[in-house]
């Protein structure tokens, strides 16, 4: 779907991570982002971590407004076994294409970035799940 | 509910851009036409309620100063893009209860002071926050629904485009419509890509200035050819989205219409007309199935049947819609209100449906990161 290049991952020093996530008691559900600790509903939740991997759910190509000229980019949502969606940017490597059933793996900028804020999903090797 | 509720008036601006007329110029001449298409003298408005999304503290009161209709109780209400609804749901209760006999509604907006683009999204929130950091925005919301829908349906991208030329086709016989340009599929198709699967004329115009306004009362009015009638004012909030959720069922405005259907008593396949929230072609599809106007996995063949068009069987957003009317958020519901009213009184030139007896709007706001949407509206008129 795809129509034109976007934007390609370039960085080799990306990290796996696992983001952390808060399960409702009642429904054994879980949220993303984590509710906050200082919340007066965190008593609601557990904090639970999520998987590394996902599954592509669903996904947009955004083309930004050519005057900013900035490049397409590809936006995900993915679904965590814990039973929780993420909403992230997917970044592809040269001749990857977003296809929902997709294996995601999350990953986040490296040293000094907050993985729970910076983090990003990539094509897990194997692709498709 | 104790009184029946009518719309005894009914008025609203052209909807576009509005370099000479200010927020009051708009919202003031959309009152005082409302006013005088139902005959009622300022001096018997009991309440107001305003509309209204991005104007800022005690808007209404800043709007209506100057038209000599102060003193009434004067609401202010935000809802997103169902703030309109919203308020015309408000002023209904009161109604109902005897609170008041007669109020006005209306809605207004500038958003061409906003500069265009993608509107902003709510603010106070830590999940809206992080996701608009890596790019959550309204139309990445429908964008998603739009590939999920297809990949799901077997259809293609021609679907969604046919909904683009449906309603923009009924635009260009509306003379208050922003855009009134017929447009063919191809045009659609080739039209600049925005967030796939959604090109530009898939979208409603972001830059857009208008307003609207109803009379509202418990006396059967009688200066027009037929009393409309609030038969059904529903609104629901969105549920916490747990899990992973389908996102083409669009929950909150099932469950709305249902609340809608079951306090009017109204069958769905006895609306005559829709006027609903295609703020992007893929929203259209699915609220057919939302307001049961198609069986579940039907939407599609309900579009290409044509029953959905002018001349159809239950023709939807005859206005032109948001994608063609324009969507300036705080007035779309009363503008709504104000095509169903027109059209069940024999008024909507150009675009007049039929022996048409019952109405229905539908109004979603705000694609909040979290729920399905922050708000639904669904009103059903009858004459």
């Amino acid at each position: 779907m795809t129509s034109i290049e976007v934007a390609s991952r370039t960085g080799s020093r990306d990290e796996a991570v696992c983001l952390d996530a808060s399960r409702e008691k009642d429904t054994g559900k879980a949220v993303f982002p984590r509710i906050p600790g200082t919340s007066p509903s965190a008593d609601r939740f557990h904090p639970i971590n999520l998987s590394p991997e996902a599954i592509l759910y669903s996904h947009t190509t955004i083309h930004p407004n050519p005057k900013t000229g900035l490049k397409p980019f590809v936006l995900v949502y993915a679904d965590f076994p814990e039973d929780v969606r993420v909403f992230g940017r997917l970044e592809l490597a040269d001749g990857e294409k977003p296809e929902i059933g997709s294996r995601l793996c999350v990953r986040s900028k490296g040293e000094g970035a907050d993985p729970n804020a910076d983090y990003f999903f990539t094509v897990a090797k194997g692709g498709k799940s | 509910m104790t009184s029946q509720v009518y719309i005894a008036g009914a008025a609203m601006t052209p909807f576009g851009r509005h370099n000479e007329l200010s927020m009051q110029g708009l919202a003031q001449a959309a009152v005082l036409n409302a006013l005088k298409d139902a005959s009622v003298r300022r001096e018997e408005v009991q309440a107001i309620y305003a509309a209204n999304v991005y104007g800022g503290m005690v808007l209404g009161q800043v709007l209506m100063r100057d038209t000599g209709i102060t003193g009434p109780a004067l609401y202010n209400v935000e809802n997103a893009c169902a703030s309109g609804a919203t308020a015309v749901h408000l002023a209904c209760q009161a109604l109902r209860l005897g609170l008041y006999e007669t109020v006005v509604v209306f809605g207004v907006e500038q958003l061409t002071q906003l500069g265009g683009g993608t509107i902003p999204l709510q603010r106070n929130d830590y999940k809206t926050e992080l996701y608009a950091s890596h790019g959550m925005t309204l139309p990445t919301v429908y964008a998603m629904r739009g590939t999920r829908y297809l990949h799901e349906r077997g259809e293609t991208a021609e679907l969604l485009a046919r909904v683009a030329v449906k309603n923009r086709a009924h635009g260009a016989r509306n003379p208050l419509a922003q855009q009134r340009t017929e447009v063919t599929l191809e045009e659609v198709l080739n039209s600049r890509p925005v967030a796939e699967p959604l090109t530009l004329l898939q979208c409603c115009p972001s830059a857009v200035d208008g307003a609207a306004a109803v009379v509202l009362t418990t006396r059967r009015p009688t200066q027009h050819s037929a009393a409309v009638r609030i038969l059904a004012s529903a609104v629901q909030s969105g549920y916490q989205e747990l899990g992973c959720d389908d996102i083409l069922d669009a929950e909150i405005t099932a469950r709305t219409a249902r609340l809608a259907y079951e306090q009017s008593g109204v069958d769905p396949k006895d609306v005559n007309l829709v006027e609903l929230h295609d703020a992007f072609t893929i929203a259209e599809l699915l609220y057919y199935e939302a307001l049961q106007l198609a069986k579940p996995g039907e939407g599609g063949e309900l579009l290409r049947s044509g029953a959905t068009a002018l001349g159809g069987r239950v023709p939807v957003n005859p206005s032109g819609g948001l994608l063609a009317k324009g969507h300036p958020l705080g007035a779309t519901g009363v503008a709504q209100m104000v095509e169903i009213v027109w059209q069940l009184q024999n008024r909507a030139d150009g675009r007049q449906i039929e022996n048409a007896k019952i109405g229905l709007t539908q109004c979603t706001g705000g694609g909040i990161a979290g729920v399905d949407h922050a708000a639904s509206a669904v009103h059903i008129l009858g004459v």
